[in-house]
């Protein structure tokens, strides 16, 4: 006998591989073995799968006495009373069902059934009376094969004799008379394998099972050998903890950025309008700050404007230019505009705070912000989403540096390799360029907006360097890396998704 | 962003020349628009530049691509005299005060073209003129009016006329009530003591802007040879190039543009006038953009593509633009025209050199420290928005309502609300998550948004920590217990005060201090508000401050 089959067997198996080979039943060989059927069961598949039993599962329709049919079995079918009682001459119907003790149900059914097959006459006599026939005579002299039927059972449907057979569909169309279910049986046989195993002389002797302090300290694994696993057996699913998708791809989205140099920034979620959109030379009457575009705050509605220089400055570049030789806007700037709240836009919002206390120069700066504009919820526009932005300051800063920063910063987060630059607008930079790039799976797709902040934002600002700008919409891009079609998915509530999510690969 | 339609033929027609949809592609670069739809014939082209009304037709884009395929230089327009004067009212100061006209004759307008007038017409009032509050652009048949034309201040009251898709001769007022256009417009002239009115000198109304055109001489048709066209509104820097993209288009399509006097007490303007507009662009500045020395040569044709006659004078390039580019403030603007003209993708890209060290802010790398022991310690982060509402932050967790920053205009009642906490929204999760198998150890990192009068946006941005745990063993040790495993990784050891937080079951919550900053709660969730979510399994949560403590730690 193969000493790792033998290893291999579990507790289970070993105490029913005897059994087994006394008889085929598994009924019968767990009531041996002193196991339950199912682990019985559980055992003969075991050993099943390591070719030393075969499992045999077959169904039979098992045929048992309902309730009806337990009462009828002690009392006789009600058709059997009726002749029973006719058997002494003719009888006015009420006498009969009286005589027979019948329900009117009972009765009127074997009026029918008996009436159906020949075995009785009615007549009018005053009274209907009914009378056996020289059929119902001879039938009333016999055993009927439902009788013998409902005597025998319960039965499987293949012990039946042929009329016992023919009479089964009669009875089954009564009501509840017999029942009809499917029974399982296993019949189990042993291999040769399987019962030259069970023959083993090794076979009681134990196997070690789990290892356990208690084992390590007797030292019982000196001389026991272990019970050898099922290691293709899956195990029980275990949950464990895991960062978000979407927060695990911004936060290596920050060390990305970090790791290139740039230095972080964060700014308030509600803001004034004033850094939200003056300080960045967005004229006041432009579309995108009207109330349909813009959140704004119920109350309070405005807050304090920063100090008066700053205030004057932007003022002064909106309504003429400032000192830049540019001619501003040409509109009266109205301070009131400027003081409204609004929660934060867009990415770019931080950077005026940051330009206007002076940051150090040459550097580099990002920011990823959450951002609220009241869109209309959809496949492509979240309840809120973030934006990826930030600048580059330094002296000598020129229009194909941004290429180049936007060409190398887009290819570390998206994979693309091929870009295409397409002129565009945005109020706050001139000139002013868009970054399309083709991601792999998913074709053309616009990824950032740039360009150089335009010389009124950076005299208001006190900035005297150029500075190259760019915004990302990071949603996308994590949609691409998370494999989502829907935006909405970034902050899906569902547990069970977290749990499923395989592990993007960022 | 106008998004406008056109027909591929009848671009082909206006560029003179046959170009494919891929080339177009290329071609629209020039103009920072791209070719965002086709249906056949029909191209959806969306124009960037919200500045410029002049390319936000089939004739002002093909004018552009033209101009760059042939090297073309300054499109010029001839504009002869109508002999039509516009007599303004003073009295219109306070009301609409500017208006500016042109006349253009020997139209043959084709479909398309109609189709093209009256899109751009809608753009340059819709987008351009800020719904029609900056600019109202009116087109009329000429033959239909007897000059001199007076722009004056009616009384709403008796003057009368019949508006364009109606029959009835209405008074002013009864229009802006009654007329759909006076309906939606109507707010322009909201409080005015006078509305503005055209009328002729056989006292036809023209129009009544920036509302309705009369039905009389307001309508335009297939048959219309010779037009009147007037832009009114505020400010000249608006109308004038209003009027400019207009009639430059209606040129494109073979129009003679002739003046129109506008007479404003003894000051005559006579509109439209191409003369271009000069500006001086530092060489200097051209080449700190470019980030490369141009030869002359080069330099002058890029200005000749973009549409511009330039020569360079001493150090600056002198260039003369087309008069209808209002957008350019500065030279900056000239400079990205240069730009497009030498392409985008022409240019050599070149990574900055700059040398800085990179890093995250402390509150980053606090969150991302105390993510990560959270993740170790099993439990899932989840992530909420910080826009939600009274019933999620208080009703459900059976809390009072504190102050909070609302939106005043909220898409959605749901979404209407800043969180001044975080935990209510980890309760909501674990209320969305009930058929899930647990036990549910969750956290979330974020901001919340708290009122505070003194700020100068009148409230604080806060990140906060939230962990919440439903198990069948949701204990406040259970909580105690993760949050002392955090603190002891940060060295920190916070004194635990019994406290009655709302939500909280009473004697099972406390607020942790440090020093004399409150950081935090703890706690056993009220059944109660288990029980509003629906949630059948006890729960314990904490919440930190991590500005607070990221501030400390520092």
């Amino acid at each position: 006998m193969d000493r790792d089959v033998l290893l291999s067997l579990s507790p289970l198996e070993r105490k029913a591989l005897p059994a087994l080979l006394r008889g085929a039943d598994a009924a019968a060989a767990a009531a041996s073995a002193s196991l339950t059927e199912t682990e019985l069961l559980r055992a003969a598949q075991w050993l099943a799968n390591k070719g030393l039993a075969r499992v045999e599962k077959r169904i039979a329709e098992r045929i048992s006495l309902d309730e009806n049919g337990r009462l009828y079995a002690a009392q006789q079918l009600p058709e059997r009373r009726f002749v029973a009682a006719l058997d002494a001459g003719p009888r006015p119907q009420a006498a009969l069902q009286r005589d027979a003790a019948l329900s009117d149900d009972e009765f009127r059914a074997s009026l029918g059934l008996l009436k159906a097959r020949g075995a009785i006459t009615i007549r009018k006599d005053n009274d209907l009376v009914v009378e056996l026939s020289a059929n119902g005579r001879a039938l009333a002299a016999q055993e009927w094969p439902e009788e013998r039927l409902l005597a025998r059972l319960p039965l499987t449907k293949a012990a039946l004799t042929a009329d016992e057979a023919a009479a089964l569909p009669r009875l089954a169309a009564r009501k509840r008379l017999v029942r009809i279910e499917p029974v399982v049986t296993h019949t189990i046989t042993l291999t040769p394998l399987g019962r030259a195993a069970a023959q083993a002389p090794s076979l009681p002797h134990a196997a070690l099972e789990e290892i356990t302090p208690e084992l390590l300290r007797s030292g019982a694994w000196r001389t026991t050998p272990f019970r050898r696993y099922d290691v293709t057996t899956p195990a029980p699913r275990r949950i464990g903890g895991a960062r978000h998708p979407y927060a695990r791809f911004l936060a290596q989205t920050k060390r990305l950025l970090s790791r290139m140099g740039f230095a972080e920034m964060a700014g308030p979620l509600i803001e004034l309008e004033f850094f939200n959109f003056d300080a960045l030379f967005q004229p006041q009457n432009h579309p995108a700050r009207t109330w349909t575009d813009t959140y704004r705050i119920k109350s309070p509605r405005t807050g304090a404007l920063p100090d008066r220089r700053l205030v004057a400055a932007v003022k002064a570049a909106h309504e003429h230019g400032g000192r830049t030789g540019s001619t501003g806007w040409e509109y009266r700037w109205d301070p009131t505009i400027a003081s409204q709240l609004t929660p934060v836009a867009h990415d770019t919002a931080v950077t005026p705070r940051y330009l206007a206390r002076g940051v150090a120069s040459p550097g580099k700066y990002f920011s990823i912000m959450r951002c609220f504009r009241p869109d209309v919820i959809d496949a492509t526009h979240g309840v809120e989403f973030n934006q990826m932005g930030g600048f580059v300051i330094a002296p000598g800063l020129h229009f194909r540096h941004l290429l180049g920063l936007l060409r190398t910063v887009a290819a570390e987060l998206s994979g693309a390799t091929e870009f295409r630059f397409i002129p565009c607008y945005y109020p706050f930079t001139e000139p002013s360029v868009q970054l399309s790039a083709k991601v792999p799976g998913r074709g053309w797709m616009e990824l950032c907006g740039a360009g150089m902040f335009r010389p009124e934002m950076l005299e208001a600002l006190g900035v005297r360097e150029p500075v190259i700008a760019w915004g990302f919409g990071i949603d996308r891009l994590a949609m691409i890396k998370l494999d989502l079609a829907d935006i909405r998915d970034l902050f899906s509530p569902s547990l069970d998704r977290l749990r499923t999510a395989p592990l993007a690969r960022l | 962003m106008p998004t406008i339609t056109a027909s591929h033929a009848d671009l082909n027609r206006l560029i003179g020349r046959r170009r494919s949809l891929a080339q177009l592609e290329l071609d629209l670069l020039w103009v920072k628009g791209e070719l965002e739809d086709t249906d056949g014939d029909t191209l959806t082209l969306a124009i960037e530049d919200t500045n410029r009304p002049e390319l936000w037709s089939a004739e002002g884009v093909a004018r552009e691509i033209r101009t760059h395929l042939a090297v073309g230089g300054l499109p010029s327009y001839a504009v002869g005299r109508s002999g039509v004067t516009v007599e303004v009212d003073a009295a219109l100061q306070s009301i609409r005060p500017q208006t500016v006209c042109a006349v253009v004759r020997g139209l043959r307008l084709t479909d398309e073209a109609l189709r093209q007038l009256i899109q751009l017409q809608e753009k340059i009032s819709e987008t351009f003129g800020r719904r029609r509050r900056e600019v109202a652009l009116g087109l009329y048949d000429l033959h239909k009016i007897t000059p001199p034309i007076r722009y004056f201040a009616a009384d709403a009251d008796t003057a009368r006329f019949v508006p364009l898709g109606m029959t009835a001769n209405l008074t002013l007022r009864d229009i802006l009530r009654q007329h759909p256009k006076g309906q939606e417009y109507g707010h322009l002239l909201e409080g005015a003591p006078r509305f503005p009115l055209f009328q002729d000198a056989a006292g036809e109304v023209l129009s009544l802007p920036p509302i309705i055109n009369s039905a009389h001489t307001g309508a335009v048709t297939l048959g219309t040879r010779d037009l009147f066209i007037e832009c009114s509104g505020f400010s000249l820097r608006y109308l004038q190039p209003a009027l400019l993209a207009m009639t430059s288009a209606l040129a494109e399509r073979g129009g003679r543009i002739e003046s129109v006097d506008i007479r404003s007490g003894r000051t005559i303007l006579a509109t439209p006038t191409f003369t271009p507009k000069r500006l001086r662009v530092p060489l200097a500045l051209i080449t700190s953009i470019f980030g490369q020395r141009l030869a002359p040569a080069a330099l002058l044709r890029l200005g000749k593509q973009a549409g511009m006659a330039a020569k360079i004078s001493g150090r600056a390039l002198d260039v003369s633009y087309p008069a209808y580019r209002q957008d350019v403030m500065h030279p900056v603007d000239i400079v990205e025209d240069l730009l497009i003209a030498a392409g985008y993708n022409a240019l050599a890209p070149q990574p900055p050199a700059v040398a800085s060290t990179g890093q995250p802010l402390p509150l980053t790398r606090l969150s991302e420290d105390l993510a990560e022991l959270l993740v170790g310690l099993g439990a899932q982060e989840v992530m909420t928005y910080t826009l939600t509402n009274p019933d999620v932050l208080f009703a459900k967790l059976g809390a009072p309502p504190s102050p909070t920053i609302e939106l005043d205009n909220p898409v959605s009642k749901t979404w209407s609300v800043f969180r001044p906490t975080l935990l209510p929204l980890l309760v909501e999760v674990l209320g969305r998550n009930t058929t899930t198998a647990y036990p549910q150890q969750i956290f979330e990192i974020g901001f919340a948004v708290r009122p505070n009068p003194r700020a100068q946006t009148r409230s604080d941005t806060v990140a906060l920590l939230a962990w919440a745990l439903a198990a069948e063993r949701a204990t406040f040790t259970e909580a105690r217990a993760t949050l002392d495993a955090l603190c002891r990784a940060l060295g920190l050891a916070p004194a635990f005060e019994a406290s009655n937080a709302p939500g909280f079951v009473p004697g099972r919550t406390a607020r942790m201090r440090l020093g004399d900053i409150d950081f935090g709660v703890i706690g056993e969730i009220h059944p109660q508000a288990l029980a509003n979510w629906k949630i059948e399994f006890p729960a314990c949560a904490f919440e930190l401050d991590l500005s607070a403590l990221s501030a400390r730690l520092r």
